[in-house]
């Protein structure tokens, strides 16, 4: 798997602190892919599954948080990112 | 079969094997709490009736339980005797369908369990959901009057400010007044922020491995009794926003660690963080 970010306004959620992102396997969308949000500590936070584009979207307060993708079949990614106040940050998942 | 990691009741807990193993019986009834409470129309374990911990678990005017009786009609509408069998499975590691099984006890039903690791683990060992809806067959459910010695009630949490152990299990966010609700649903709470003066910050989701299920006796033993000195002969009760990740951190204690004298506060933080004149312990400011 790989991760990579960016910065990707989204009107209908400005002013928002959201981490939204996609997941794919070999380019396509992977849908219900078990999401899990956890803080700085690895706290687990909350869990979403990934939806029929395999996006998945957490409201977050700024800082430190990782992601971490579970799938059938062992498959696992896991990364940290970064937010500011007030920032939709856009990620890039692929199993 | 049944979890035999050492835990206090390991009746309490059966594993996804076992579930699977016990589909075709006839007083297994499989039930699923979520979170989404759309998840079980999207595909659930063959059999399993859904229970909506709001729609159907509280009353829809006064903040409270359904009534005995309503509970009553409720559980025969989904064809569960008083004698069955009840395994409750769900999502984020079983987090509602705790609390259905802590509120199957206080109405006294006997024989309850949770598939360890709920819908995830299910899941992610590639077993089977269907959408198909199951028959059922309504029964005469009788439950028995509320048991008050696994539910704590504002009054005896106010009294026991100080004096009653009491273990906060939100975020250490939430704890410490930063946040009013997890991170990742809308902030809508309590009046105020903060914690119960005296109360000790252990998220709920610390008692959980990373598949959805309960970490091993001797690693709850470390973070609930040596960590935080939870004596097992005596009272504590555990609260979080709105009482359901406390279920879960009840059921560690009361089920796999046996602690005799566990409540849970379900009126939690969003019933105490609006009461007036309440002692609260704010540790969080705002950066001037």
């Amino acid at each position: 798997m790989s991760f990579s970010s960016c910065v990707s306004p989204d009107p209908q959620y400005k002013g928002e602190t959201a981490i939204i992102g996609t997941i794919k396997k070999d380019g396509e969308a992977v849908a219900g892919v078990f999401v899990q949000l956890l803080d700085s500590h690895r706290a687990f936070v909350g869990e979403v599954r990934s939806d029929k584009q395999g996006g998945f979207r957490f409201f977050v307060g700024p800082g430190d948080w990782r992601i971490v993708c579970l799938a059938p079949g062992d498959q696992r990614a896991e990364d940290q990112v970064t937010i500011a106040q007030g920032e939709e940050l856009d990620v890039d998942i692929r199993f | 079969m049944t979890e035999q990691n050492g835990y206090a009741n390991p009746d309490a807990l059966v594993t996804t094997q076992w579930v699977a193993d016990h589909l075709s019986e006839g007083s297994l009834e499989l039930v699923e709490v979520d979170e989404d409470t759309e998840a079980y129309e999207r595909g659930h374990i063959p059999g399993a009736v859904s229970l909506h911990w709001k729609n159907e678990l509280q009353d829809p005017v006064v903040r409270d339980f359904v009534t005995k009786d309503k509970f009553e009609k409720l559980l025969g509408s989904k064809g569960i005797g008083d004698n069955d069998t009840v395994v409750l499975y769900g999502g984020n590691n079983n987090w509602f369908a705790a609390y259905a099984y802590w509120y199957l006890k206080v109405y006294g039903h006997a024989n309850v369990k949770l598939m360890n690791g709920g819908r995830k683990k299910w899941e992610l060992e590639g077993r089977e959901l269907t959408t198909e809806a199951p028959s059922i067959k309504a029964t005469e459910y009788r439950a028995n009057d509320a048991d008050l010695g696994i539910r704590a009630l504002r009054d005896e949490v106010i009294a026991g400010v100080g004096k009653v152990p009491m273990v906060d299990v939100r975020s250490p966010d939430e704890f410490s007044g930063k946040l009013a609700a997890p991170a990742h649903l809308p902030q809508e709470a309590a009046q105020r922020k903060g914690h119960i003066p005296g109360a000790k910050n252990k998220p709920w989701s610390q008692a959980a491995n990373e598949d959805g299920t309960f970490k091993s006796l001797d690693e709850l033993k470390a973070i609930y009794e040596k960590e935080l000195g939870l004596d097992p002969n005596q009272e504590t009760i555990a609260y979080c926003r709105i009482g359901e990740r406390s279920s879960h951190t009840w059921f560690v204690l009361k089920e796999l660690l046996g602690h005799k004298k566990v409540k849970n506060y379900d009126g939690s933080w969003t019933e105490y963080g609006s009461l007036v004149g309440v002692p609260i312990q704010l540790d969080y400011r705002e950066a001037q």
